[in-house]
């Protein structure tokens, strides 16, 4: 006997494009701000990823759509990039603009301030780390992909992902450090507290059987 | 979305170690975390003081970089989705696309 399948949510819909492409431009202007580094070319590469979902939407399912759109969006990317001899330029301006955040009113100065020299330096940071890594911050922490959708936009496994942003994480953090901003001292007096200081919970012995390693090792080789 | 992530540390008798917490903390962070091992994670930073620090730097350096978000210029958006509505469009006019 033969098992209904649920019916795809493209069936049900009259208009795909509109209902599932459309309400993802932002997302997809975002990402390709990311892979092109120039406002200009994301533009295109975004209009070119729009005229193949276009084409294709009658083989879409309906199901996870953004997924769908930044698979799309990279092989148009990787389509462009082939095309124009020699490698893009970086954008210049990779060290983004500050807006002044009003909302700051109100936080003494010395907090201002501290702010402002832990966002120069996590900035400084990111700008120094390796590309590799750069570019999956970007989409996971700038953008607010998920973990299958950078991925998917960038064309690694998703271990890949998790290797890279963790590393990169730690890099800044590293960073941050060593600028002597940092969270994570003990016993410094800017360390802010825990709800619970004392860490009577805190284990220190790590003597237990190995676990199954969240970011896969296979990954991490290849990096 | 799917998660990334079988859910291990409730196995652990114990409690899981700071070295496995580490392990998991970043997606913890990021909400890819099983359901069923974030209680026992947020129970390990509260009570472990070098986890918790460590939690809450990452927790500082992503809300940095989440501030850093691009603006999105509303002129490219209309364009865009101006666009878009072009290649559906139903009223007779000429598609910018062979079907």
């Amino acid at each position: 006997m033969v098992e209904s399948r649920p019916e795809a949510p493209t069936r049900s819909s009259e208009d795909p494009f509109s209902d599932f492409v459309l309400p993802e431009l932002e997302v997809m202007y975002r990402v390709a701000r990311s892979l092109t580094r120039n406002p200009t070319d994301a533009e295109d590469l975004v209009q070119d990823t729009l005229i193949r979902a276009y084409k294709a939407i009658d083989r879409f399912d309906g199901r996870y759509p953004r997924a769908w759109l930044l698979t799309i969006m990279r092989n148009a990317q990787l389509n462009r990039v082939r095309r124009k001899r020699p490698e893009l330029m970086r954008d210049p301006d990779l060290t983004m603009k500050r807006v002044a955040d009003t909302s700051e009113e109100g936080r003494n100065v010395e907090d201002q301030v501290l702010g402002s020299v832990f966002d120069e330096r996590v900035e400084s940071a990111l700008v120094a780390l390796p590309e590799k890594f750069r570019t999956v911050i970007e989409m996971v922490d700038m953008n607010g992909l998920a973990y299958q959708e950078a991925a998917d936009v960038i064309g690694v496994p998703v271990g890949t992902v998790m290797s890279r942003l963790h590393r990169g994480r730690k890099r800044i953090r590293e960073d941050l450090e060593a600028s002597g901003i940092t969270r994570r001292s003990p016993g410094s007096p800017s360390a802010p507290r825990r709800q619970n200081p004392d860490p009577a919970g805190g284990d220190t012995t790590g003597d237990r059987s190995p676990v199954t390693v969240v970011v896969s090792e296979e990954a991490e080789a290849k990096e | 979305m799917k998660k990334i992530h079988r859910s291990v540390l409730s196995r652990i008798q114990g409690g899981p170690s700071c070295k496995e917490i580490a392990d998991v903390l970043q997606s913890f962070l990021d909400g890819e975390l099983e359901k069923s091992d974030i209680p026992t994670v947020k129970a390990h930073l509260d009570a472990c003081r070098d986890c918790g620090l460590e939690a809450e730097t990452y927790e500082a350096v992503k809300a940095s970089l989440a501030a850093h978000r691009v603006s999105v210029d509303a002129h490219v958006l209309h364009r865009l989705r101006d666009f878009g509505a072009k290649l559906t469009d139903r009223s007779g006019v000429a598609s910018t696309v062979d079907g």
